[in-house]
C-alpha cells in the first residue's frame, strides 16, 4: 500500500517513492551517482553510460538514470568494477575530447572537468592523434556548436522535442560521426534555444553573445527577475567586471520551471548600448542640448506649473508604467495625482483594455493540469513565452489545446485552431456559452452527439464552436489565456465560463491574461489607470480621467497642454500611429522618460534618461498575481536615474514630497500588496463595464474614411504580437537586433493568387489617406481573408493603418514597379 | 542428395516466385491446415514443441518468445527482421529472392498463432530484387486469397506491410529495427520492457528472422515430431549455411544442424584451394570468435559451438587460409562496426572508433606493444556497459585473434613483413 519503497544502496538502507530512479534516490542518501546524458527534466535515455551501478541479481551493471527503485533492490555505486567503468566512460569522452578548457567558456562550471576531477583517469592512452571536427558550427539566432566538445549526451535535442516540442534539433549521422545538427533546412531558431546552452554538460553550446567572453569565475551573481515579458522568470544576472555578460536562469517551479526564452536571455545588452540616453536633454529649437538634471527638472517643473495655473491639472497627461516597479509605478500615480493633480494617468500603451481579471483567476501551474487550454485572441507563444512551454507540454500529453483568433499559433503539437475574424470573437464565445449552458439542460452527461463534423481549420462557424464545446463540456479543468484586448470578448469568455461551471461543481475554471508590458498586472494594482486608484480601488463616479486613447485624442485636439511619457515609445507601440503623430505634434509640452532616444522621444521637448531594470530594486506582479522582489544589481551608470529617482525628484521639484523617509513608499506599497493577496496572489480588478467605469473602448476594427479603392481587394489586417518585435530593448541591442521581424505583408495563398501577388511583391495597405508598402509573403498559416503583419517590425509603422485595434479593414492592392520607382 | 532440402527445396529448379509452382510443391497446405483445423494455440504449441531456435544468431527458442506476449486486449505486431546485414551471411536473401512465398505463409501462421492484428517485413533497403520480388509475391498471394480479409474463408485477417530500412547494420537488432520501422532513428532502446510487452508503438510485438519464421510451415505440415528428427537433440531442424572465404565452392548450404565443421569446409563446400592450409574459421558471422584447425570436427549447432569458444550466430562460415592476415582481418571488422555503431552509447561510438584506430596503425607496422594492451584491456570497457550487444560483439572477434593469432600482432609492431605475405600497404577505409 505504501508508496515508497525500501532499498539498499553501498549497505545504507535509502527510502525513496515509488517510480523514482536511482540517481534521484541515491541522491536522497547523500551518494552521487555522476551522469552526463541524464537531466531530471528530461526522460532518461541512458547513453552516456556514466551513471552505470550494480544491482544484484542483474547479469550486467545498469544505468541508474533509466533504472526505477524496487523494493529490497541492492545497489552498489562504488565497487572495483563500477569505478573501474566510470574510468573507462571518461576515457572514451576525453579522448577525442579537444582539451581546450583554457579558452572554453565552460571551463570552471564543466561537469566533465568536475567528473574527470572526481572518477576519471589522470592520463590518456591515446597514442593516434585526436579526432577533428568543425569548431563553429553556427546552428541559428543565438547558439553555436563546437562539434569537437560535443559528448553527444543529447540533453539539447531532448529539450527541443520533449520540452519546447519543436523537434528541430537532432542526431545527425552515426556513430563516431554523430552530431547536433538540425533537422534538413532548418536552422535552430527556436525561442527557447538558448536553455541548450544550460542543459549542455560541456562547452559545445554556446552563446554568441557571450561566447570568449569571461571565466565563470570572474563573474559576480545577482539573481534577479526577467522584465521582458509578464510571465516573470526568475534569472541570475552575471556581471564581468561591472558589464552584464550574460543571463541565466534561476529555477523557480512554479514560474519558469527553469527555461528561459531567448528574449530573455540574450536580449541585455542594450544595458551598455552607446545609443543610450545618459544625460537630461532640452530641445533648443530643433537640437537637443544636454543639461544637469537640476536645470531639466525646474524647466519641467516651470512648464508643468505654468500649463496648470493657465489651464488646470486636468491639461497634463500621464503615460506607460508597465515597465516600472510596483513602487515606482505607485510613486508615478502619486506624482500625477497628488503633485500634479490630474486623473489622466494610464500605463496602457499597445491597446490592451484588461491586465488582470478578478474573475477566475489563474495560476501557470494551472495548465499543468489542464485537460483542456483555450486560447483567446492571444499568440502565448509570442507574449508570454516560458508559459507556453506548459501548454506545448500540456497538449502533448493529451490536453485539449484549441486556439481561437484572427491568426493560428504555430504549434507542432496537438492542437485546434479556430479562425475566428476579431469583430466575431465576442459572439462565438457567447453563442458557445450557450450551447454548453444547453447541453447541460438536456442530458445528465451533458455529452453532444457524436455525430458532428470534426474541427477542422475551416472557417470559424459550427465545426469550431462544437470542438469548443464538446472540450469544454467534458473537461475538469479549463485554461483560458485571453489576449485582454477587447473588454466585450472578455464578457464574453466570463459568460462561457459561467456556463462551465454550472455543468460541473468540482471544475477549476482559470484565466491568465499576458499584459502587454513586464509589470502591466502590478501597474493596473498600484492605480496607473484613470479609472483606478491603488489596490484596483474604482474612482469616485465621474472623477476617471482620460485614458491613453482620450489623452491623445485630447491632446490632438489640442485640449491637453503637457504630456508626460515613462518608457512608453508610442508611436511603435500604440495601435493608432496618426492619433499618436497628431497628439504628439500637437501636445505644447511633452516629457520622455526612455533608456533611448526613441522617434517618441525625438519628439520631446525634455528627455530623461532612465536606468534599465538591473539598476532598480523593487517588486513586479507577473501574469498570475506573483509577487517578485529584485535587488539592484548594479549602478544607475552614467548620469541616468532610476525612474522611482526620477519622479520624487520632479515632484520636489514641483514642491511636493511624495515620502516622508527612504522606506516610506515600499511599506506603502507592500501594505498594499497584502491587502490584495489571496492565497498569496495579488486579485486582479473586476472586468471595466461591469464596474461602469473606463472610457468606452474605440470602435476597434472599423474603417477610416471610406478607403475602398477601386482597384484594390478589401482585407482585414490583423497585427500579431512578435516575440523579438518592439522595443528600443531589442533594437539598440548589437546582438538582438538583427533577429528583429522586418516588416512584411503575410497573405493566405489563396487571396494572395486572388490578388496576382506572389512572395516579395511590394503591396500597398491603405486605409483612408493612409498607406504603407510592405513586401508580401505567403503562407498557409495565415487565415484567408485577412493579411498578417508583425507589429513592432523594423520597416514602415503598420499602426498607422490602425484606429485603436489590432485589426482593421485595409484596401490590398499590389503596386506595379512604375509606381514603386 | 545425402540431406533432404527443406527451406530451400525447388530453388534453382523452379520458379519459386510464382505462386503456381510454389503450390505445386505443397506450398500454402500449412497455412490451409491451420486455418481449417487448428487454433492459434494449436499452432503455437507445435512450434514451441518442435523447439525452433531463432535463425537470426541469438539462437532463442521461438515458441517461448511468443509466448512472452501478454494477453492484456492490446494490438500486437509481427515482425519479420529481414534486415540481413552480417558480413558474410547471405542466406534470408536467398530466401526472400527466391521463396519468398515461403516466408509469406510463414508470416501468415505466425501472425495467426500469436493473433498478430499486423505484420511487418523490415526489408534491408539494399535489397532491391527482394523487394521487388516480395511485394509482387504479397500481391500474388492476395489475389489467391491467402492475404486480406478473411483468408481462406476463415475468420483469420491479416496484412504485411514490407518496410525498407536505409541502410544501417543495427537495425538487425531488434529493437533499433523497431525504431526505425516507427520512423525514428535506427537505436536500440534499453530492455526491459522487451519488445513482447512494449514493441512496435509500444504494443506487444514479436520480431523473427526470415529463416526463423520460414520454417514455421513445414513444422505445421509435417508435424513436431519430424522437425525435431532432424538436427541434434538440443539444435534441431536444418539450417542454411552461408560458406564465404578461402573455399572452392562458396555459398549456401542447407544442412541439419549439427554438421561437422569439417564436412562443411571440406565436402560441402569443396574444401580448400590448392596448396592452402586453414588458418581460421569464423562460423557465425563478423562477431564470431575464430575457430581453429583443432575445431574442424566440431558440430555446427549451437551448443557445440559455444562450448568450442564461440558462436553459431548467423551460421555465416567464412574461412581462413594461410594466406589471410589476421590483423587484417580485425581491422576489416574494426571498420566495419565503428562505421555500423548507432553512437548513442559512449563505450560503443568511442570505442569501435578507438579500436578501428589503433588496429590501422599497428597494420600499417606503427603500433606499440602499448596499443596491444590498450585494445586488450578494452574488452572490460566494452563488454556489458551499452544498450546492445553491438558494443560487446564489436570485440569478441578481436579479443580471439589477440590471444591466438598474437604473433602476427608482433610481427606488425616489429616492423616485420607480415606473416601472411601481404604487402604494408592498406586501402584507407
Amino acid at each position: 500500500m505504501s508508496d515508497t519503497v525500501t532499498l539498499t544502496i553501498n549497505g545504507r538502507a535509502v527510502q525513496a517513492p515509488k517510480g523514482m530512479g536511482l540517481v534521484e534516490a541515491a541522491a536522497l542518501a547523500g551518494i552521487e551517482i555522476p551522469v552526463f546524458c541524464h537531466h531530471r527534466k528530461l526522460k532518461p535515455v541512458g547513453v552516456c553510460r556514466m551513471c552505470l551501478v550494480e544491482v544484484e541479481g542483474q547479469r550486467k551493471p545498469v544505468p541508474a538514470c533509466t533504472t526505477q527503485v524496487a523494493d529490497g533492490m541492492v545497489v552498489r555505486t562504488e565497487s572495483d568494477l563500477i569505478r573501474h567503468l566510470r574510468q573507462g566512460v571518461l576515457e572514451f569522452l576525453l579522448l577525442n575530447h579537444p582539451l581546450d578548457c583554457p579558452v572554453c567558456d565552460k571551463g570552471g562550471e564543466c561537469p566533465l572537468q568536475d567528473n574527470t576531477f572526481k572518477y576519471g583517469p589522470a592520463t590518456s592512452r591515446l597514442s593516434v592523434p585526436k579526432m577533428k571536427k568543425r569548431k563553429a558550427v553556427d546552428l541559428g539566432n543565438f547558439i553555436v556548436l563546437d562539434e569537437e566538445r560535443c559528448i553527444l549526451c543529447r540533453r539539447c535535442t531532448r529539450f527541443d522535442a520533449e520540452v519546447a516540442c519543436e523537434g528541430t534539433l537532432v542526431v545527425g549521422q552515426r556513430a563516431h560521426e554523430a552530431l547536433i545538427t538540425t533537422a534538413d533546412g532548418e536552422t535552430y531558431d527556436s525561442y527557447f534555444s538558448g536553455n541548450v546552452i544550460e542543459l549542455c554538460p560541456v562547452g559545445a553550446l554556446t552563446s554568441k553573445a557571450y561566447r570568449f567572453k569571461g571565466r565563470p569565475w570572474d563573474l559576480s551573481r545577482v539573481p534577479s527577475v526577467c522584465t521582458a515579458c509578464p510571465v516573470g522568470c526568475n534569472i541570475e544576472l552575471d556581471f564581468r567586471f561591472g558589464e552584464l555578460a550574460r543571463v541565466l536562469s534561476r529555477e523557480n517551479p512554479e514560474v519558469d520551471n527553469g527555461w528561459l526564452c531567448d528574449r530573455g536571455r540574450f536580449n541585455y545588452r542594450y544595458v551598455h548600448s552607446a545609443d543610450r540616453v545618459t544625460q537630461p536633454l532640452l530641445r533648443r529649437g530643433d537640437t537637443f542640448v544636454p543639461v544637469s538634471w537640476t536645470e531639466a527638472l525646474m524647466e519641467i517643473a516651470s512648464r508643468l506649473r505654468s500649463v496648470v495655473r493657465d489651464h488646470g491639472p486636468e491639461a497634463v497627461g500621464f503615460i506607460g508604467g508597465g515597465r516600472l516597479t510596483n513602487e515606482e509605478a505607485y510613486t508615478f500615480q502619486k506624482l500625477a495625482r497628488e503633485a500634479v493633480g490630474t486623473p489622466h494617468i494610464d500605463h496602457r500603451v499597445a491597446g490592451q483594455k484588461v491586465t488582470s481579471w478578478a474573475g477566475y483567476p489563474g495560476r501557470l501551474d494551472d495548465i499543468d493540469g489542464a485537460d483542456v487550454v483555450v486560447l483567446v485572441d492571444v499568440l502565448p507563444a509570442e507574449q508570454m513565452p516560458v508559459a507556453d512551454l506548459r501548454i506545448r507540454r500540456a497538449a502533448q500529453r493529451g490536453a485539449a489545446l484549441l486556439a481561437l483568433g484572427p491568426a493560428a499559433p504555430g504549434y507542432r503539437v496537438p492542437h485546434t485552431f479556430i479562425p475566428v475574424m476579431p469583430a466575431g470573437l465576442a459572439r462565438f464565445l457567447e453563442e458557445a456559452a450557450s450551447l454548453v449552458a444547453e447541453g447541460e439542460g438536456q442530458g445528465r452527461t451533458g455529452e453532444l452527439s457524436t455525430t458532428g463534423a470534426p474541427a477542422g481549420p475551416g472557417p470559424a462557424g459550427v465545426d469550431g464552436q462544437e470542438a469548443l464545446v464538446r472540450a469544454l463540456r467534458s473537461a475538469r479543468r479549463v485554461v483560458a489565456i485571453w489576449g485582454g484586448t477587447d473588454a466585450a470578448v472578455g464578457r464574453a469568455l466570463e459568460r462561457l465560463l459561467n456556463a462551465c461551471r454550472r455543468t460541473g461543481d468540482d471544475r477549476r475554471l482559470s484565466v491568465l491574461i499576458p499584459g502587454e508590458q513586464a509589470n502591466s498586472r502590478g501597474a493596473e494594482a498600484m492605480g496607473v489607470r484613470p479609472d483606478r486608484l491603488p489596490g484596483h480601488r474604482p474612482v469616485e463616479a465621474g472623477a476617471a480621467g482620460l485614458d491613453t486613447a482620450g489623452m491623445l485624442q485630447a491632446a490632438a485636439q489640442g485640449r491637453l497642454h503637457a504630456l508626460y511619457l515613462v518608457g512608453a515609445n508610442l508611436q511603435e507601440t500604440y495601435p493608432d500611429g496618426r492619433l499618436v503623430r497628431e497628439a504628439l505634434s500637437r501636445v505644447p509640452f511633452l516629457v520622455v522618460q526612455d533608456l533611448f532616444l526613441t522617434e517618441t522621444a525625438r519628439q520631446a521637448d525634455v528627455v530623461l534618461p532612465a536606468a534599465p531594470f538591473a539598476a532598480k530594486s523593487g517588486t513586479y506582479v507577473n501574469l498570475e498575481g506573483r509577487v517578485q522582489e529584485v535587488q539592484e544589481a548594479q549602478a544607475a551608470g552614467e548620469n541616468s536615474r532610476t525612474d522611482g529617482d526620477i519622479f520624487r525628484a520632479l515632484a520636489e521639484a514641483l514642491g511636493r514630497r511624495l515620502d516622508r523617509s527612504s522606506h516610506e513608499i515600499r511599506w506603502e506599497v507592500q501594505h498594499l500588496l497584502e491587502e490584495l493577496t489571496v492565497d498569496g496572489f495579488v486579485t486582479g480588478a473586476a472586468l471595466p463595464g461591469e464596474a461602469g467605469a473606463g472610457a468606452p473602448a474605440p470602435a476597434a476594427g472599423t474603417a477610416r474614411g471610406d478607403g475602398n479603392r477601386a482597384d484594390g481587394r478589401r482585407l482585414e489586417l490583423v497585427a500579431v504580437s512578435r516575440l523579438y518585435g518592439g522595443g528600443g530593448t531589442a533594437r539598440f541591442d548589437p546582438a538582438f537586433s538583427a533577429v528583429r521581424p522586418r516588416a512584411e505583408a503575410i497573405f493566405h495563398p489563396d487571396d494572395a493568387a486572388e490578388l496576382g501577388i506572389a512572395a516579395g511583391d511590394p503591396v500597398e495597405l491603405s486605409s483612408g489617406p493612409e498607406a504603407v508598402t510592405l513586401p508580401a509573403r505567403i503562407s498557409p498559416q495565415v487565415v484567408k481573408g485577412t493579411v498578417q503583419v508583425p507589429r513592432g517590425a523594423e520597416g514602415p509603422a503598420v499602426n498607422m493603418l490602425l484606429t485603436g485595434g489590432w485589426h482593421a479593414p485595409v484596401t490590398v492592392r499590389r503596386r506595379v514597379l512604375e509606381e514603386v520607382g | 542428395m545425402k540431406y533432404e532440402k527443406v527451406l530451400t527445396k525447388g530453388i534453382g529448379e523452379v520458379d519459386l516466385t510464382r505462386i503456381e509452382n510454389y503450390e505445386a510443391q505443397g506450398g500454402y497446405q500449412a497455412l490451409r491446415k491451420a486455418l481449417k483445423g487448428m487454433t492459434p494455440q494449436e499452432v503455437h504449441g507445435e512450434v514451441k514443441r518442435a523447439n525452433l531456435r531463432g535463425r537470426g544468431g541469438a539462437g532463442f527458442p521461438a515458441g517461448v518468445k511468443w509466448g512472452f506476449l501478454p494477453d492484456d486486449g492490446r494490438p500486437r505486431y509481427l515482425c519479420c527482421n529481414a534486415d540481413e546485414s552480417e558480413p558474410g551471411t547471405f542466406n534470408n536473401r536467398m530466401l526472400i529472392e527466391y521463396n519468398p512465398h515461403l516466408l509469406i505463409e510463414g508470416i501468415l501462421l505466425a501472425a495467426y498463432a500469436v493473433r498478430a492484428s499486423r505484420s511487418f517485413i523490415y526489408l534491408r533497403g539494399e535489397f532491391r530484387k527482394g523487394f521487388r520480388v516480395l511485394t509482387a509475391a504479397i500481391e500474388q498471394a492476395r489475389a489467391k486469397g491467402y492475404l486480406g480479409d478473411k483468408i481462406l474463408g476463415s475468420d483469420f485477417s491479416q496484412e504485411i506491410v514490407v518496410h525498407r530500412g536505409a541502410g544501417a547494420y543495427i537495425c538487425g537488432e531488434e529493437t533499433g529495427l523497431l525504431s526505425s520501422l516507427e520512423g525514428g532513428r535506427g537505436e536500440p532502446r534499453i530492455k526491459p520492457p522487451f519488445p513482447a510487452v512494449a514493441g512496435l508503438y509500444g504494443m506487444p510485438t514479436v520480431v523473427n528472422n526470415v529463416e526463423t519464421l520460414c520454417n514455421v510451415p513445414f513444422i505445421i505440415e509435417r508435424g513436431a515430431d519430424w522437425f525435431l528428427s532432424i538436427g541434434t537433440e538440443k539444435s534441431p531442424g536444418t539450417k542454411i549455411f552461408s560458406v564465404s572465404g578461402m573455399v572452392r565452392r562458396p555459398g549456401n548450404y542447407e544442412l541439419p544442424l549439427g554438421i561437422p565443421l569439417r564436412e562443411l569446409i571440406e565436402d560441402v563446400a569443396g574444401g580448400l584451394l590448392p596448396g592452402r592450409r586453414l588458418k581460421a574459421v569464423q562460423p557465425g558471422g563478423a562477431s564470431s570468435p575464430v575457430l581453429l584447425p583443432e575445431h574442424l570436427d566440431i558440430p555446427l549447432d549451437f551448443d557445440s559451438v559455444q562450448q568450442a569458444g564461440s558462436i553459431l550466430g548467423t551460421a555465416g562460415v567464412m574461412v581462413f587460409d594461410d594466406t589471410v592476415c589476421m590483423v587484417r582481418t580485425a581491422l576489416y571488422y574494426a571498420d566495419f562496426f565503428s562505421h555500423e555503431s548507432c553512437g548513442q552509447c559512449t563505450p560503443c561510438r568511442e570505442g569501435t572508433a578507438w579500436t578501428a584506430r589503433l588496429l590501422r596503425k599497428i597494420e600499417r607496422g606503427e603500433g606499440t606493444r602499448d596499443d596491444i594492451e590498450v585494445l586488450k584491456s578494452l574488452r572490460s570497457a566494452m563488454s556489458g556497459t551499452t544498450i546492445c550487444l553491438l558494443s560487446d560483439f564489436s570485440i569478441t572477434y578481436l579479443q580471439s585473434v589477440l590471444k591466438h593469432f598474437a604473433h602476427e600482432f608482433e610481427a606488425h609492431i616489429e616492423g616485420r613483413a607480415c606473416l601472411a605475405g601481404h604487402a604494408r600497404e592498406v586501402r584507407s577505409a
